[in-house]
């Protein structure tokens, strides 16, 4: 038994001895003066920045998606989320040179020698390849996400929101482990000049580079949400304007398995209240004072752009059947695919004098792709929420 | 406790919440038959920018510095830029351009001409290489046809000729070394 033993770790000690010089070798071939701490930090702090950002944004969508009963959502201003989404998205994409740059500063420590040598050293490692590997996944599939390719084996939104978690935890250990470092590059120690040169090239112009690369992808693809940065909008999945009635549209009708049956002459919009059901015809809604309103359409894959919108009010269309928003309404749909063709609508969207049962986009009837007869639009709310296709709206006591 | 040593255990218990959380997310959101799935993208990507990514760029960096001293620095900087943005930008368009070859059945999306777009890029991107690359391929072409004209098969071969005073060696590093405080190049 001890001879084999004896044997097996000769046997690795022969191998690890082949395998020592060709890691030392990718170390000094991949190793620069530029890829110092203070570069590394310098990159890093804006990846971290971009990070956490993405976070915020990424949370307060999840929170409106999935909203919690103790928590009030606020309705104003009516283009927050427009905000908080376009950022997240512009943000995410500005990540992947920051993040691509931040990795080749520190690439050579990949090939340090001996690969492991405590335990707590092992841990660390492990916990950097988690925080590489899930940061890598959660840029990638966010940028597949955005153009409604999903070639990957799990569901989008939940596997997101979940490697969101690690990745920000294991950025925040990573921080702990390396807080000396960072602390040392702040009181900016001598022996590593502010511009200092590498083997190919200095750090001014290293970050030069990763700054520019930064800004052409963000200023590239921000048009899709951003009405001033429209005319660069070259690489975005959308554009402002392009769609039915100039509004680009989530989720065709045709897409939603909405029929032009389900939106004949007959159809009407049924209120449910503890008391009884009362059905509107679409003549009944037209028929009632109609409001006007300017609200975005605010998609969760970044893209936005205002519109005018015309319609009852729900508050008065609930005080129609004596019902006053006090716990979250239940908005049915007549699409047959999607997750979203019932939804929750918390009573602080459903009291704002904003919120509209729409009838008309843009001065004309409702697209079928926009939802035609009815749809709702309320103010800062994702676009997945602005239910298409009205069939229901349920108040519960 | 020093304040360092406070906020690193702060940040190593915080880090330990989160991911806590986020596997509590994946336990109770994430249906277990998408475990496997997760965990192989995740592996994959290491081994995708690791084993692929990291090797294409440091071979760039190496090619770089094999021609710094004939082109000068500033030179082998632009291009490195130009090559860095042309790249980025084709990563972040990749996804779009096979989207689009996919086929979407909305109209509304994947609306733009993405790889004429990078095609664009590319051709910008050799444009600046070969803009900061002629001056050489031009020293190059008139010393060959000044050793055609002068009929003299044996030349001596000279280390780097050139008229300009250009950079040879690792100049910039020795000039930096000795520079005093708040004297750096502008760029």
């Amino acid at each position: 038994m001890a001879g084999l033993t004896e044997r097996a770790s000769a046997r690795l000690a022969a191998r690890l001895a082949r395998v020592e010089p060709l890691v030392r070798g990718a170390r000094e071939r991949s190793e620069d003066p530029v890829k110092s701490a203070r570069t590394a930090v310098v990159v890093g702090r804006l990846l971290a920045a971009a990070f956490l950002v993405c976070f915020a944004t990424g949370l307060y969508s999840h929170v409106l998606q999935n909203p919690l009963p103790w928590l009030p959502l606020p309705t104003r201003p009516a283009e927050l989320y427009r905000y908080t989404q376009g950022t997240h998205v512009v943000t995410g994409i500005a990540s992947v040179p920051l993040l691509l740059a931040k990795l080749w500063t520190v690439y050579p420590r990949l090939f340090r020698w001996p690969p492991v040598r405590s335990p707590a050293q092992l841990l660390e490692r492990i916990s950097i390849a988690v925080l590489v590997g899930v940061s890598l996944v959660e840029v990638t599939i966010g940028l597949l996400n955005i153009v409604q390719w999903y070639p990957f084996p799990f569901s989008f939104r939940s596997t997101h929101f979940a490697l969101a978690w690690v990745a920000i935890g294991s950025l925040a250990i990573h921080l702990g482990v390396k807080l000396p470092v960072i602390a040392r590059v702040w009181r900016r120690p001598a022996g590593d000049e502010p511009d200092a040169t590498g083997r190919f090239i200095s750090r001014r112009a290293f970050l030069g580079g990763v700054g520019v690369a930064t800004v052409s992808a963000a200023a590239l693809t921000a048009g899709q949400s951003v009405e001033v940065l429209g005319p660069l909008n070259l690489l975005a999945p959308r554009r402002m304007g392009v769609g039915p009635q100039g509004l680009p549209v989530n989720r065709t009708a045709a897409q939603a398995g909405v029929a032009d049956d389900d939106v004949a002459d007959g159809w009407s919009l049924r209120l449910i209240t503890p008391t009884g059901v009362r059905a509107f015809t679409l003549d009944e809604l037209r028929r009632m004072p109609q409001s006007d309103a300017v609200l975005p359409i605010a998609c969760v894959e970044g893209w936005s752009q205002s519109a005018s919108w015309r319609g009852v009010r729900l508050v008065d269309l609930l005080a129609e059947v004596d019902a006053a928003p006090t716990t979250p309404l239940v908005i049915s749909s007549l699409q047959r695919r999607g997750a979203f063709s019932r939804t929750e609508m918390p009573p602080e969207y459903a009291a704002d004098p904003l919120t509209l049962v729409a009838l008309e986009l843009n001065g004309g009837v409702l697209h079928l792709d926009h939802g035609y007869p009815a749809r709702i639009i309320a103010p800062g709310r994702p676009g997945v929420m602005q239910t298409k296709w009205l069939s229901s709206i349920e108040v519960r006591s | 406790m020093s304040a360092v040593v406070a906020a690193r255990v702060l940040l190593v218990a915080a880090g330990l919440v989160f991911v806590g959380v986020g596997g509590a997310v994946m336990l109770t959101e994430v249906p277990p038959e998408r475990y496997l799935g997760i965990a192989v993208w995740v592996g994959a990507a290491i081994v995708v920018h690791d084993a692929v990514i990291a090797p294409v760029v440091v071979a760039v960096g190496l090619g770089a510095g094999a021609v710094r001293d004939r082109l000068g620095r500033r030179a082998v900087a632009v291009g490195q830029g130009a090559l860095l943005v042309g790249a980025v930008l084709t990563a972040i368009a990749l996804p779009a351009i096979i989207a689009q070859e996919r086929g979407n059945a909305n109209p509304t999306v994947l609306v733009g001409s993405y790889a004429l777009v990078i095609v664009i890029v590319w051709a910008v991107v050799a444009a600046v290489l070969l803009a900061v690359t002629s001056p050489a391929i031009g020293r190059m072409l008139r010393r060959a046809r000044r050793a055609g004209r002068s009929r003299r098969p044996a030349r001596p071969v000279r280390p780097v000729p050139s008229r300009r005073p250009a950079p040879s060696g690792r100049p910039a590093r020795s000039r930096q070394a000795g520079r005093p405080e708040g004297t750096e190049r502008t760029k």
